[in-house]
């Protein structure tokens, strides 16, 4: 599969869900600047990674592939929740891009002007996150190939 | 920064396992799932920064 972006897909979601997510995401933020306030940077800043919406986004997307099944006339409830379970393994995958990006603020942070090092960072990110995703690209091709590859290797003797 | 995304790649890791194999609700599991986010979080600042 190709990585692209889809516009369309933002007119799937209803201005209530992105409200709580924006709702979510920003209290969190808040939250972890008070953190670091009171508490020092270091605990702050382990917020910036707290899953604050992956309840809501999870339960949404359960929500409406489930609700794509039913229309089609199943009961959709397990579809619903594998969707969910797929987005949250590609969380786990997008998590290296972040972690990249938070290593080059860590890095680069304290020597240069955050005007610069922000825009680098998330640069890194995209990278990060792109890279992990042709890397999973790869491994499961892999894995298809030596499946396949895998009877033949079977000596012929044993087969049935 | 980077010891709360480990902490999400655990989190994330735990609920896709979870939703996969068993029949829970979704917002359930991601809710309470938010402890293992917690632990590894906590855990690795406790050992590496504090």
């Amino acid at each position: 599969m190709i990585v692209k972006a889809d516009i369309s897909a933002l007119k799937k979601a209803s201005w209530l869900e992105y409200s709580i997510r924006f709702l979510f995401g920003g209290l969190m933020t808040v939250l972890a600047g008070l953190i670091a306030k009171h508490y020092g940077p270091e605990l702050g800043g382990l917020f910036l990674a707290f899953p604050a919406i992956a309840p809501a986004a999870a339960t949404m997307i359960d929500q409406h592939a489930k609700e794509q099944k039913q229309r089609a006339g199943f009961e959709g409830h397990t579809r619903g929740r594998k969707t969910a379970a797929l987005d949250m393994f590609g969380t786990v995958w997008a998590s290296v891009g972040l972690l990249a990006f938070g290593l080059v603020i860590w890095w680069m942070g304290s020597s240069h002007s955050a005007c610069l090092v922000l825009p680098i960072a998330t640069v890194v990110w995209l990278g990060g996150a792109l890279s992990t995703w042709e890397l999973r690209r790869i491994l499961k091709r892999q894995k298809t190939t030596h499946h396949r590859a895998a009877p033949a290797q079977f000596p012929a003797h044993k087969r049935k | 920064m980077v010891l709360g995304t480990i902490a999400m790649a655990a989190y994330a890791w735990v609920v896709a396992m979870l939703l996969f194999r068993a029949r829970h609700n979704t917002l359930l599991v991601t809710s309470a799932s938010l402890l293992v986010w917690l632990g590894v979080a906590f855990g690795l600042w406790s050992v590496l920064l504090k």
